[in-house]
């Protein structure tokens, strides 16, 4: 497995979030977690982007410990489900603390900037971007230094077809260049172009094939 | 990495700020020159201590008689009527006149004869004249001031009387009058010049402040401590996704916070140095100069912009989110601006309110404007930024809202 967590175990004081959730997943492989409000799918997220520090578990990368190590800075990248910008300055300002001037006139050129459609609105103040562009420039600001995973927590939520698609060109596209994607999310497309889903429940992880029976999705997330 | 990291964040910050300061500056002014304005109308700009403009009284006396010569030259070298008042010969025409342009508070007239009746029962009493009818303050103190100068010129006459006769007694063979001058000379030397036997120290309000000094510190701490409330957009609208972002990629919460506090120190450097030199300039109009030690702007605008933001980053940490910020930081400002003195002094206070102030960051801000030491500031704001950052690392890590 070239991406394997292993029991990993976050509680908040006394209340246990999770509880032991282990999966795996092979290069080039999208893995959509669902799961009820407050099941602790961001938490889970964040102990993978060492933001937060699990109280047990690991985070392997082609055998290698990432949970405390400094290649997790360089490896892995994550995409809050707010927004990470600064809200009073441009695009092309909230891009400069990610990448170096060269970088971004590269990328910008033919690079991920250039996936993203990030030209469109380089000018443009961050308050004054659409969801789909905060979204997008988001994503760009995360990837910066090109990471093999990506971490995102409802990426797609809010947002039209036609920025939801683009979006779901760009992961497509770091899939195929050998790249993981874990993403939380709630939407239905989204678990249908992932190679891969998972569900969170009882501080664990399962794997969770969709037939399309919605209802059945509805029963297991514990919604009804 | 991190370095290049840290300086891009702060300049990325610093342009942020950019976008509020000019406003915040404007206000600044404003602000200064309203509270001026509105000082002035109220107390009519009365000067300072330290730059007080002497009250003139004209003295109206036949400069023939030497009695009343060596009573007003006592008059002037008194000490204390010396540094307050300046006494000018002169007709009495003259005195009316400088009373009615206002040259003049008052004039003191002594009648040609008033020496030589002093002791008859038929005295030609001195008159002490001052345009003022009304029964303020001022006149009840020219009154006083007037009884006390009769007095004194009525003592130093009766110690020359006196010492003239212990002449006469003890040495019948000399000329009492011979020597006349020189025992003058002498009185007014050794017992009326008194500032040549003492030096004056006044036990300042703050440090060694005189009482105008305080309270130019003390006003101009307080305005840039209320400046801080304008700030509040800066620290509200902080993504805090992005502080997680940069924790995770390079900037760890302790260097975060270091980044938006030199840039939120910045701030109030500029803005304190504006206010200190714009409450000198419009002193020195009211012709009220501060004392040499509040001249050295940069200095105490340092540590002013030191304490406060340092204060600030640790207050918008706690309750990041208006109004809750806002009443927080106004609270804070108000009860430390008044416990370290910049309304009344330490000095007015009960003992325990007095050190409690004094061990306060305002209270240890406001002490260096007196010439105090900046290590009680520096110690503060390392401590404030340091739970800060405790804070913001804790929060980032425990994933607690």
């Amino acid at each position: 497995m070239t991406a394997e967590i292993k029991g990993i175990e976050k509680s908040y004081g006394k209340k246990s979030v999770l509880r032991g959730v282990s999966f795996s997943a092979e290069r080039g492989d999208a893995v959509a977690i669902i799961g009820g409000n407050g099941r602790g799918k961001s938490t889970l997220l964040k102990c993978l982007a060492g933001i937060l520090r699990p109280d047990a578990g690991s985070f392997m990368w082609e055998g290698a410990e990432l949970l405390r190590s400094r290649e997790l800075k360089s490896l892995v990248s994550y995409v809050p489900q707010g927004t990470p910008l600064i809200e009073e300055l441009s695009a092309r300002d909230n891009l400069r603390l990610w990448y170096s001037r060269g970088e971004m006139e590269l990328s910008l050129e033919k690079g991920l900037l250039r996936d993203l459609g990030i030209g469109e609105f380089l000018k443009t103040r961050a308050s004054r971007l659409s969801i789909g562009m905060r979204k997008r420039l988001t994503i760009a600001c995360a990837i910066a230094r090109d990471p093999q995973i990506i971490l995102l927590d409802e990426p797609t939520a809010s947002l039209d077809i036609a920025a939801r698609e683009r979006l779901w060109q760009f992961f497509d596209a770091h899939c195929a260049r050998g790249g993981v994607m874990i993403l939380v999310t709630h939407e239905l497309r989204d678990i249908e172009r992932s190679s891969k889903t998972l569900i969170l429940r009882n501080g664990l992880a399962e794997e969770y094939n969709f037939s399309g029976d919605y209802t059945a999705l509805a029963e297991a997330m514990e919604w009804s | 990495m991190v370095m290049r990291m840290l300086l891009i964040y702060i300049i990325l910050q610093s342009k942020r700020l950019l976008s509020l300061l000019p406003r915040l500056l404007i206000g600044t002014v404003a602000v200064v020159i309203a509270g001026a304005l509105a000082a002035g109308l109220v107390s009519g700009v009365r000067a300072g201590d330290e730059s007080r403009v002497k009250t003139r009284i004209g003295v109206v006396y036949d400069e023939g008689d030497s009695y009343a010569r060596a009573g007003v030259g006592a008059l002037r070298h008194f000490d204390s009527s010396r540094n307050e008042a300046e006494f000018i010969a002169m007709d009495e025409a003259q005195a009316k006149a400088g009373l009615i342009d206002g040259s003049l508070t008052a004039y003191l007239y002594i009648p040609g004869d008033f020496f030589t009746t002093m002791y008859s029962d038929d005295i030609n009493p001195m008159r002490f004249v001052t345009l003022s009818g009304s029964a303020g303050l001022d006149t009840r103190l020219l009154t006083e001031m007037a009884e006390s100068i009769v007095r004194l010129m009525a003592e130093t006459q009766a110690a020359e009387y006196g010492a003239v006769e212990y002449a006469r007694e003890n040495f019948p063979d000399s000329n009492p009058y011979e020597g006349y001058d020189d025992l003058i000379d002498r009185y007014f030397a050794a017992v009326l010049d008194r500032d040549k036997l003492y030096s004056v120290e006044i036990i300042g309000y703050n440090g060694n402040l005189s009482f105008a000094g305080h309270f130019f510190a003390g006003i101009t701490f307080m305005l840039s401590a209320f400046w801080g409330i304008g700030l509040s957009p800066f620290f509200s609208r902080r993504s805090r996704e992005l502080g997680n972002m940069l924790s995770v990629r390079a900037l760890p919460a302790p260097l975060q916070v270091a980044g938006e506090a030199t840039v939120i120190f910045a701030a109030h450097f500029i803005n304190a140095v504006l206010v200190l030199a714009l409450g000198k300039a419009l002193l020195d109009l009211a012709g009220v100069t501060i004392p040499d030690k509040l001249n050295n702007f940069a200095a105490v605008a340092a540590l002013t912009a030191l304490c406060l933001s340092s204060t600030e980053m640790l207050i918008f940490e706690l309750v990041p989110l208006p109004p809750a910020s806002l009443m927080a930081h106004f609270i804070n400002t108000a009860a430390q601006c008044f416990t370290a003195g910049c309304v009344y002094p330490r000095s007015f206070f009960p003992e325990p309110l007095r050190t409690i102030g004094a061990l306060m960051p305002f209270g240890a801000a406001i002490d260096c404007y007196g010439g105090g030491s900046a290590l009680a500031v520096t110690i503060w704001a390392i401590l404030l930024l340091c739970l800060t950052g405790g804070i913001r690392l804790a929060r980032q890590r425990g994933g607690v809202s």
